[in-house]
């Protein structure tokens, strides 16, 4: 197995819950009101990203996200809407009362703290760079760290800043979610991608040429705590 | 968050990016334009040619490619293409997207113009002893570009708005630079303001750059 890539941060898959912004507890309070008064929840996710959330052959949503929120659902005792979204629009949503929660791969940060609430943490994720397995030019780290390489990332992800502290020097091309990414990458647009394990190492049925294959790369960090 | 939060000085550090971004959006919209005018022109001419294949050719070109969503021809271009072996980046898939969409509908605003000019002009044309190319190039299209350079006009308009599409295959243009602020700063009611502001900007510069160019042609003579 040729490796390329590699893990970084500890990525916290969390539910952000709640615009708390500058209305703080009061907004958490009217936002459960609402709620329960319209007894549907209304919830942005992402799609695409097995096995935390995609849709089945059917157009069923799936996968261990999906799962979290139905659970909550019930236990509200209300029923779940669902507002497909991208990577980048799950804060819009929240901030535009369109939803009242995102349940997605999502890393709490400050920067986005100062936007949204996070619940704890309910799943441990890290980082990783991938790249085709033809290019054999492309081993450590420091061969990603170069300004002619296009590393692709989901726009709003935080890999983002993951590659502008591990390879500064890297060209970062975004796209709308990691179904693009990975088409980007299957395709040769890009030189690697960089997302959470889970979404990278998953097989990917209709894969043409790229046979990805992950392996650590610098330490995993935890980058924040709720 | 409302109007009240609009806080647009948030947003001046990124002034530069959003200016580099409505660069970018001219320069895929002014090289789509200047690719899919003349191809446009071409078009229309063989639509309207007495040769049937080159007829049919450039019907089919039309009603396939103007039934294509523009997004859907970048994502063949910038995805698909490459996995055929033919190398395209994001920018060159940006601007022939654009510019085979644009061709699509300038064949039909051209042909349309092309319809309007009256049979006489033909005649008289030929009666003067001209031959084809220079009945063409003489009477017929210089009528032609004074009738059709209004629908023009809209037709660069949609190509700049269009151009945003372009962002979805990594062009870094204006919609791209905004939807990249945003996804950092969360700032969307402001960045999306600011890029009306920019588009209306690069919209008007094209026009102003298209009416230069085209002053004369607009007030060509047009004949009964």
């Amino acid at each position: 197995m040729r490796g390329i890539l590699v893990g970084v941060l500890a990525l916290m898959l969390a539910v952000a819950v709640l615009p708390v912004g500058d209305r703080g507890a009061h907004a958490a309070d009217s936002i459960l009101t609402d709620v329960l008064h319209r007894g549907t929840v209304r919830i942005a996710i992402t799609t695409g990203a097995p096995p935390t959330r995609f849709e089945d052959e059917n157009g069923t949503l799936q996968g261990y996200d999906i799962d979290i929120a139905t659970l909550l659902a019930k236990q509200l005792a209300v029923t779940i809407e669902y507002i497909k979204t991208d990577t980048a629009g799950r804060v819009a949503m929240l901030q535009t009362k369109k939803a009242d929660i995102t349940i997605a791969s999502f890393t709490p940060n400050l920067e986005r703290l100062k936007s949204v609430g996070f619940t704890d943490p309910y799943l441990t994720d890290v980082l990783t760079l991938m790249s085709r397995t033809d290019r054999k030019d492309l081993g450590s780290l420091a061969d990603f760290n170069r300004s002619e390489v296009k590393i692709a990332i989901a726009r709003g992800s935080t890999a983002a800043k993951a590659i502008a502290t591990y390879a500064p020097k890297a060209t970062i091309v975004e796209f709308s979610g990691n179904a693009d990414t990975i088409a980007a990458l299957d395709a040769g647009q890009v030189d690697a991608m960089c997302s959470g394990a889970w979404a990278a190492a998953r097989g990917r049925p209709g894969s043409r040429r790229t046979d990805r294959v992950t392996a650590p790369w610098g330490s995993p960090i935890s980058i924040c705590g709720c | 968050m409302g109007l009240s939060d609009l806080n647009l000085r948030v947003l001046i550090p990124y002034l530069p990016v959003l200016g580099w971004g409505a660069l970018r959006t001219l320069e895929v919209s002014a090289l789509a334009i200047a690719l899919s005018f003349p191809l446009g022109l071409v078009g229309a001419l063989m639509r309207l040619s007495d040769n049937r294949f080159a007829r049919s050719i450039a019907t089919v070109y039309v009603e396939v490619v103007r039934n294509i969503p523009l997004l859907v021809v970048l994502y063949i271009l910038f995805l698909v293409l490459p996995l055929y072996g033919i190398p395209i980046n994001a920018l060159t898939a940006g601007v022939l997207g654009l510019a085979i969409n644009s061709t699509a509908f300038t064949i039909e605003i051209i042909r349309a113009g092309f319809a309007a000019i009256p049979a006489g002009q033909y005649e008289a044309a030929r009666s003067l002893g001209l031959h084809r190319l220079q009945m063409l190039r003489l009477v017929i299209v210089p009528q032609v570009f004074r009738i059709v350079l209004p629908t023009l006009g809209n037709q660069i308009v949609s190509v700049v708005l269009g151009s945003a599409v372009a962002s979805i295959i990594g062009v870094s243009e204006l919609t791209y630079e905004t939807q990249s602020i945003g996804s950092s700063t969360f700032r969307y009611f402001e960045l999306f303001t600011i890029a009306a502001l920019f588009y209306i900007a690069c919209v008007q510069a094209i026009s102003l750059l298209w009416r230069l160019l085209t002053g004369r042609a607009a007030h060509a003579p047009l004949g009964t």
